[in-house]
């Protein structure tokens, strides 16, 4: 039903939590299900993430998301966030079940919210 | 049977018991034919009637009034079938609760559909039950069928059967009962109850998946179910599931001598998990009946408010080993699958999101229950901590 990247992301939510300061936060909703997901993270002056957080609420599976998509975040340039590749993205989550799509579009969104942070701290 | 520690989920299936597994195995190496005339083919029909007479006997029935059947959904569509094919030429109402088992709901909306029956359907109160007045308002003259489940697979609920076998029997009403969930959890007795026709499940009380029973009050001009060697009293043709009928005898007489048992055993896991669990969750919510009144008291179906029973649930199973049962599933972008019977009691889809079940049996233990409540504390803390 879930894949091992799926378990060990619900099971183990270690990016969970706020930022005290955060240089941006980004808000996802799915009208559907009603999932949400809310990602803060903090960018240091060469542009990298140097902190990501994630609260959510939602399945197992979009918890696992939240947690895989920070984990992605932390210490990564910006710029390479703004690059990934749709493929790249497509691999993060492993192989999903028709049921469980939604988060691969929910990630997809995530990574599109996340190209449009700009470095110069402005986003709150 | 240290296996099943973590299995909160007996209303789904169970574990055939030792006793079963015993039989099977030393039913292994029969092979003739129960229809032959042989020694060995007279054996196996003297198996198979004995099968019969436990399963009519954990009933209240005679072994004549049991057609065994490959389950329950078998026995609910053939039970409907038999009844409403009567009446083809004057297809009249059907009257049905809205928490039966898909099994019955679909095979009256396919009369509905193919053959123009009008349906009524029943809805139970906020908790659960089918109130008898409702069925009553509900009668007409064209009534052909009423079916009712005994008890709720969802939520546990145990319907007014007596009572409305009455109204039936008053109306001269066939009146069909899902027996599945109720069967091996509480006594049911058709003699008492004064129904037409009962169906049962073997896989709910600890017999093998793949077989079950009806039990027919009146077989005479019966629909046959399937055509073929006569077998089933001509009803339902073809060789019979030998192993599957062995296996429910079985499981059928076990059943019998361990109810008043298992019923005691359920009290106590009850009253310490609803204790346990209310203590360190107090807005968790039963669905069901509260005082556990007029209900399977091996079912519990809970509402945890701001957290996502899927997510619980995969926690559970993942972390601690524990297996429960979901009231919603995500099916895919467009649709989310919730429980009819939820719906049916008014849940909003916030608290079906947040509602599970959990059921117990013979194989449950004080310790597990233990664990049970620890487990759910624990996720339900990491799932409140991940939101915020
Ligand atoms: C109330 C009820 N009726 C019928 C069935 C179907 O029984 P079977 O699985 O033997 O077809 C079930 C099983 O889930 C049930 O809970």
């Amino acid at each position: 039903m879930y894949n091992s990247i799926i378990i060990e992301n619900f099971s183990n939510p270690c990016h969970s939590g706020k930022v005290t300061s955060p240089d941006f936060s980004i808000e996802l909703g799915n009208p559907v299900c009603g999932d949400k997901i809310i990602v803060q993270g903090v960018i240091s002056d060469d542009r990298v993430i140097t902190e990501s957080r994630f609260q959510a609420w939602g399945c197992a599976t979009t918890i696992a998301t939240a947690n895989i998509f920070c984990g992605y975040l932390l210490n990564r340039c910006l710029d390479a966030i703004r690059g990934i590749k749709t493929e790249k993205i497509n691999e993060l989550l492993g192989e999903l079940e028709p049921s469980q799509y939604h988060c691969l579009e929910m990630l997809r969104e995530l990574f599109q919210k996340a190209g449009e942070i700009s470095s110069d701290k402005q986003y709150n | 049977m240290t296996y099943f520690n973590g299995y909160f989920d007996y209303n789904s299936t169970t574990p055939m018991s030792d006793g079963v597994i015993k039989e099977l195995e030393k039913a292994f190496t029969l092979f003739a034919n129960p229809s032959s005339s042989s020694k060995q083919g007279r054996e196996c029909k003297n198996i198979i009637n004995l099968a019969r007479k436990y399963t009519a006997d954990l009933i209240g029935a005679e072994p004549e009034e049991i057609i065994f059947t490959s389950g329950g959904s078998e026995s609910n569509n053939f039970a409907v079938k038999n009844r409403l094919l009567k009446s083809i030429q004057q297809p009249g109402t059907i009257i049905v609760s809205t928490i039966e088992h898909s099994s019955i709901l679909s095979i009256v909306d396919y009369f509905k559909k193919e053959f123009g029956f009008s349906v009524k359907r029943i809805s139970p109160s906020r908790k659960g039950f089918i109130e008898t007045n409702t069925i009553l308002k509900a009668l007409t003259p064209d009534t052909r069928l009423i079916t009712i489940m005994m008890a709720n697979n969802e939520l546990g609920n145990i319907q007014p059967i007596y009572e409305i076998a009455e109204i039936a029997a008053a109306n001269n009403i066939f009146f069909h009962v899902d027996g599945v969930q109720a069967v091996g959890k509480i006594p049911v007795d058709v003699r008492l109850l004064k129904v037409d026709s009962l169906s049962i499940s073997a896989h709910k009380f600890y017999g093998p998946k793949g077989v079950g029973a009806l039990y027919l009050r009146n077989s005479k001009n019966v629909h046959p179910l399937i055509h073929g060697g006569g077998q089933e009293k001509g009803i339902r043709g073809g060789t019979e599931n030998l192993m599957g009928i062995i296996g429910m005898g079985q499981a059928a007489l076990e059943a019998k001598e361990s109810l008043s048992k298992w019923q005691a055993h359920f009290t106590q896991l009850r009253s310490a998990f609803c204790k346990q669990l209310f203590e360190k969750i107090p807005d968790a919510e039963l669905n069901g009946p509260d005082d556990g009144k007029d209900c399977l008291l091996n079912t519990l179906n809970l509402y945890i408010p701001r957290i996502r029973a899927e997510a619980l649930s995969a926690l559970l199973e993942h972390k601690h080993h524990c297996i429960i049962s979901l009231g919603a599933a995500c099916s895919n972008n467009k649709v989310l699958n919730l429980s009819h019977v939820l719906k049916a009691i008014g849940l909003s889809e916030e608290k079906i999101k947040g509602s599970f079940r959990i059921s117990f049996g013979q194989y449950t233990r004080m310790d597990d229950v233990r664990k049970l409540v620890e487990a759910i504390y624990q996720s339900y803390q990491v799932l409140m901590s991940v939101s915020g």
